[in-house]
């Protein structure tokens, strides 16, 4: 039997289990790409608007972070800024996540024990992960082309450009996660080094565009750091303004090469165990495990979302309060921006008007915490822990009561954290205005966003109690209403009454806004209700069990 | 309201569990007497589990009635499970904490575990706690969750094929340690494939099928409802044995004759047989594994 041996059928499995998943992430980024087309024609149309844009990346350290450098003054090179890394980011995801999901995560369920022992080759399941990754890929690739077809600026050539380069960097964090897959000692680790990957390439690709170099005949280029990420290749591409192919080279070195190393790693492993040795853990708990019961256990097991979360809303709060000055500066320049602004919530072109609007958008990412929380406490029950839980002397209530608490004191802390770095950044940033402006008051405005973040727990806990196989997926789908409006709302011009669906659009852009009292208490009202209906009918319902 | 006698810690009277438009449990009933080691049979997906699952209150019951300790389960689940252990048949805890963490966890809940029990389980069962719980081999899994039960000090442990996955020398242990709680007069619900375990442990067993209670009743007993098979050599033929009242399924093999007689036949057929002069005589009783065949086959119609 060789090595190899069942790939194929392999590969029929995975794709009959990811019948449903993999479409939705493909046509979710295609049609998102779809729609965003008519949009960024109707805001950036004109040459002004679009010179504007380029202005806006030139004198703009954040600009340059999340959008790129400046290129040049056309609709492609606007469609690059909005479109391309964000693009890009979200098809690495679905790539580490597909691989980590066929390889070490199957382990974990002692399906691959199972197939391994039937007539299956020891490097078939990575091969078969790999292949679907090459599969999805391609359909995004040929999607995103296909979308960019006969788009009045973009050419078919540059189109294609634009969909083999996403189809790039998906493969090659389908490499990265082929090797932190054999690295980790868990499929959840795995998860977490590749998503480290992304990050760090991420940044890696922003800090060169943040120092961006200007050479004598007035050209921008990014800083040579930004060539050791495939982000920075995809750029590289230039695949909407002046497509250059020798990136693909590069592209293609690299998932050789980690596709290589992750066969190599995969040899020198036993099924279920990592290259990093597992760590021991404890013969006995420690006091805090069994603390005020079960608050204990489930703090242990929710803080690695906080965790990751805090930091990230940590982070974009500090580079918003640090990048407040610049960005004045420039929205006083832009028409554009200022519209963006008035969309988030904003009045006036001031720095607290701006501050104030960007930290409505972390508070929205604390909105994806709460719901990933709540996902933690969902799981408990189908990975079959609560059934034990529930044998013992701990009662329903109390046990998703601790979650929710837990959970919604953990995004309160976050959204209060965030308001003081915002206003501490800006502060240290600008020197003496900014010194005596009081944290307590940005401190204040990031809590009036619990309300709002209460309606997701609310949603989350509603679905178990009463739909709990489409709790989740109730959640995530509110979650992506309401950035999707919260971003685009303005921009797509959806109707009053869809934006008014989503609570961050009742909540008062603070500081800059007086703080909507009213506007508060009926969101939480409205959050308890649902979070009384959900307790109820968990009380009430079969536990879901294997 | 009480319907059950004082000495029964488990009763189940036509208890109907549906899922939908499908019956799990079907008009099922099940009575555990205090301090008995109760054998809980049937073939998968008979309902053990979801019998079980109901009596722990994770699962509310269509109709009939369910009783624990002389109280409803799932209206009274917090209360009545300081008082039981439980190990669930899919064994399966938070990859991320170690063994030991996971017996002190569930130990805590319950009210509280012996620490002399702890350790003497822990070294019986040679089960290293420092070890997160992913790392461990299913037979460790099945550990982990026996010692956190059997740790416990309480008046009932419910076992969901707790064994599926020990080696014998475990097995034994676990034998042991059974025997253990039935000195003690503690009461077990032990639901079980390992025949051998069930003959070695269990006072009494219930068998069900399809979500029915096909027997009830002590080992010895439930043997004397089957048939023995009788293997002899006679120096007259025995061509009217099939006239024999409780003779069934006759078979020559050669000069040897076989067949099967009911329990209650035996008297008369020896007395037939005495009158034909027996050359040579075996007789087998009904072999355990029969005995559950013939409950678990769906197509036999005798259980």
């Amino acid at each position: 039997m060789g090595v190899f041996t069942g790939t194929g059928r392999l590969l029929r499995l995975a794709l009959r289990r990811d019948r449903i998943k993999l479409p939705v992430w493909i046509l979710l980024i295609v049609g998102f790409m779809g729609s965003m087309i008519p949009a960024l024609k109707e805001a950036y149309g004109a040459v002004a608007e679009q010179a504007a844009y380029q202005q806006l990346l030139e004198t703009s350290a954040i600009g340059r972070l999340f959008a790129g450098a400046p290129t040049e003054v056309s609709f492609g090179a606007v469609v690059t800024g909005e479109t391309l890394l964000y693009f890009g980011l979200a098809i690495a995801f679905m790539n580490t996540l597909l691989v980590i999901r066929h390889t070490r995560h199957n382990e974990e369920l002692g399906s691959s024990e199972l197939l391994q022992s039937a007539r299956v080759g020891r490097y078939a399941a990575l091969t078969s992960a790999l292949l679907l990754a090459l599969v999805a890929n391609t359909a995004v690739a040929v999607g995103l082309a296909s979308v960019l077809q006969g788009v009045n600026g973009i050419s078919s050539g540059e189109a294609w450009a634009f969909g083999l380069g996403q189809g790039l960097v998906g493969l090659s964090f389908a490499a990265i996660a082929g090797v932190t897959a054999q690295l980790a000692g868990a499929s959840r680790g795995a998860n977490s080094l590749a998503a480290m990957a992304i990050g760090a390439a991420f940044l890696l690709r922003g800090i060169g565009d943040i120092f961006t170099t200007t050479n004598q005949a007035g050209e921008t280029s990014s800083l040579w750091i930004s060539l050791l990420s495939p982000f920075g290749w995809l750029q590289q591409m230039q695949p909407l303004t002046a497509v250059a192919w020798w990136p693909i080279v590069l592209f293609v070195l690299f998932i050789a090469a980690g596709i290589g190393l992750s066969y190599v790693l995969l040899a020198h492993r036993d099924v279920g165990v990592g290259i990093f040795p597992a760590r021991k853990g404890r013969a006995r708990a420690a006091r805090k495990l069994l603390a005020a019961s079960p608050f204990g256990l489930t703090l242990r097991l929710q803080k690695g979302v906080f965790i990751g979360w805090a930091i990230t809303a940590g982070i974009f709060a500090l580079i918003i309060g640090g990048m407040a000055n610049q960005m004045v500066d420039l929205i006083e320049d832009s028409e554009v921006m200022q519209q963006y602004i008035a969309g988030l919530g904003g009045t006036t072109a001031a720095v607290e008007s701006m501050l104030s609007a960007m930290l409505g958008i972390v508070t929205l990412m604390i909105g994806a915490y709460v719901v990933q929380g709540m996902q933690r406490a969902r799981s408990e029950e189908t990975r079959g822990y609560l059934e034990s839980l529930l044998a013992t002397a701990l009662g329903r209530t109390r046990w998703l009561l601790a979650h929710t608490i837990v959970v919604v004191i953990g995004a309160a802390s976050i959204a209060a954290a965030s308001g003081a770095v915002v206003a501490i950044a800006a502060g240290l940033a600008a020197g003496s205005p900014f010194a005596e402006w009081q944290i307590g008051v940005y401190t204040l405005a990031g809590l009036s966003y619990v309300p709002a973040l209460l309606v997701f727990a609310g949603i989350t806990v509603f679905g178990m109690g009463i739909a709990p196989k489409f709790a989740v997926g109730l959640a995530w789908a509110a979650f992506a209403f309401v950035a999707l409006i919260g971003q685009f709302g303005s921009l797509l011009k959806l109707p009053d009454w869809t934006i008014n669906m989503s609570p961050f659009a009742h909540i008062a852009a603070a500081p800059s806004a007086a703080i909507a009292w009213q506007s508060l208490l009926v969101l939480t009202a409205v959050s308890s209700v649902l979070l009384l209906i959900g307790f109820v009918g968990f009380r009430r319902r079969d536990l879901q069990t294997s | 309201m009480r319907i059950v006698a004082a000495d029964e810690i488990i009763k189940i009277q036509k208890l109907i569990k549906k899922f939908g438009s499908f019956t799990a449990l079907d008009e099922l009933d099940l009575t555990v007497l205090d301090g008995e080691v109760h054998g809980f049979l049937g073939p998968n997906g008979a309902g053990k589990s979801t019998t079980i699952r109901v009596l722990l209150g994770l699962l509310k019951k269509t109709s009939g009635e369910a009783q624990l300790f002389g109280q409803d389960p799932w209206k009274k689940a917090v209360e009545l499970h300081r008082n039981l252990a439980y190990v669930p048949g899919d064994v399966s805890f938070w990859p991320n904490l170690s063994g030991g963490e996971i017996i002190d966890l569930l130990g805590d809940l319950r009210g509280g575990l012996d620490e002399k029990r702890r350790a003497h389980l822990l070294q019986r069962f040679e089960l290293d706690p420092t070890k997160k719980f992913r790392t461990y081999s299913k037979g460790n899994r099945q550990k982990v969750a026996l010692v956190a039960a059997l740790a416990s000090d309480v008046e009932l442990y419910i076992l969901d094929e707790p064994t599926s996955g020990l080696d014998p020398l475990m097995e034994e242990v676990f034998q042991q340690e059974i025997l253990a709680l039935k000195s003690q007069q503690k009461t077990v619900l032990l639901s079980s494939h390992i025949l051998a375990e069930v003959e070695a442990l269990c006072d009494r067993v219930t068998i069900i099928r399809e979500g029915k209670t096909v027997a009830s009743n002590t080992l010895a007993e439930l043997q004397k409802q089957h048939r023995t098979v009788i293997a002899v050599e006679t120096q007259e033929p025995l061509d009217d044995l099939a006239g024999v009242p409780g003779v069934h399924e006759i078979s020559a093999h050669g000069t040897i004759v076989e067949f099967e007689i009911d329990a209650d036949a035996t008297d008369n057929v020896i007395k037939y047989l005495a009158g034909h002069h027996i050359d040579t005589f075996t007789s087998r009783p009904p072999a355990l594994e029969n005995l559950f065949l013939s409950h678990y086959d769906t197509s036999d119609k005798e259980a």
